[in-house]
């Protein structure tokens, strides 16, 4: 191969590289997006719970039939005479357990892009997504029981979620770990000519 | 190391300089720098075969091996 060939070849294989790195980064945006999606949703939907379980507290002066039938219709209605700080505690529990991995997802997509895929920060990046969705198991779990002694429609159950998130987890880390590996070989890689 | 990289001495037979050589052979003139005083893991097979078609060389005129020259070799 002459030279000029050679320059040649080397070019292609750097716009693929380039192009993987922009791939990448567009992923990652879909992944900030999809996090602060999610993020709102979720905090949407606890503002909701929580000015609901408010009202049938009778702490105000609204009607508070329509927030009952509501969360009746959702299995959630408490007892008429349940303890506020425990549900309020209950909800915290699960507003926290919930956003763990939200954050964790969107600093995920913020490393990934900022910096190269194969760096040790996106590695731990992923590890800590793998923290806070077991996180999000064991605190959704507490959350769940600790809500269980004051809604006496609420059941209960380990669902496929709680195999999901397990699987997630364990995913998190499989990758983190790859990660780790893959930044090794980029970094032997580098000391090649 | 007990690999010696005769880049510098292939360079002055050829009349070239770093510089001509990295454009040529399509890396750059850190990385050349860096072989040059041996101070890389590797050389890639392409890159090799890119030096020696350049200076019109076989690898062993770049590349010796001085035994005993790392400790931590027998």
């Amino acid at each position: 191969m002459s030279p000029a060939a050679h320059t040649e070849s080397l070019r292609p294989a750097a716009e693929q590289a380039s192009a993987r790195t922009t791939h990448i980064q567009q992923r990652a945006n879909d992944i900030m997006s999809f996090a602060s999606v999610l993020a709102f949703c979720t905090v949407g939907g606890w503002l909701l719970l929580a000015l609901l379980f408010w009202q049938v507290s009778g702490v105000t002066r609204m009607d508070s039939s329509s927030a009952q039938q509501l969360l009746e219709r959702w299995h959630l209605l408490p007892k008429a005479s349940f303890d506020g700080a425990v549900l309020s505690a209950a909800l915290l529990l699960a507003l926290v357990a919930a956003m763990a991995p939200i954050v964790c997802l969107r600093r995920l997509g913020k490393a990934l892009r900022a910096t190269s895929p194969l760096n040790l920060v996106v590695a731990r990046r992923f590890s800590w997504l793998g923290h806070a969705l077991l996180a999000n198991l064991i605190g959704g779990f507490a959350a769940r029981l600790v809500a269980a002694t004051q809604i006496p429609q609420y059941q209960l159950s380990l669902g496929i979620g709680f195999l999901g998130t397990l699987t997630a987890a364990t995913l998190a880390y499989v990758v983190a770990e790859m990660v780790r590996e893959g930044t090794r070989a980029a970094e032997e890689n580098r000391a090649f000519v | 190391m007990p690999i010696i990289i005769e880049l510098d001495v292939m360079l002055a037979r050829r009349k070239m300089k770093s510089k001509d050589l990295a454009a040529a052979v399509g890396i750059t003139e850190a990385n050349l720098s860096l072989l040059k005083q041996g101070k890389v893991k590797g050389v890639r097979f392409d890159t090799l075969d890119a030096i020696c078609t350049v200076l019109d060389c076989q690898p062993g005129d770049l590349l010796r091996h001085v035994a005993g020259e790392r400790g931590d070799r027998p």
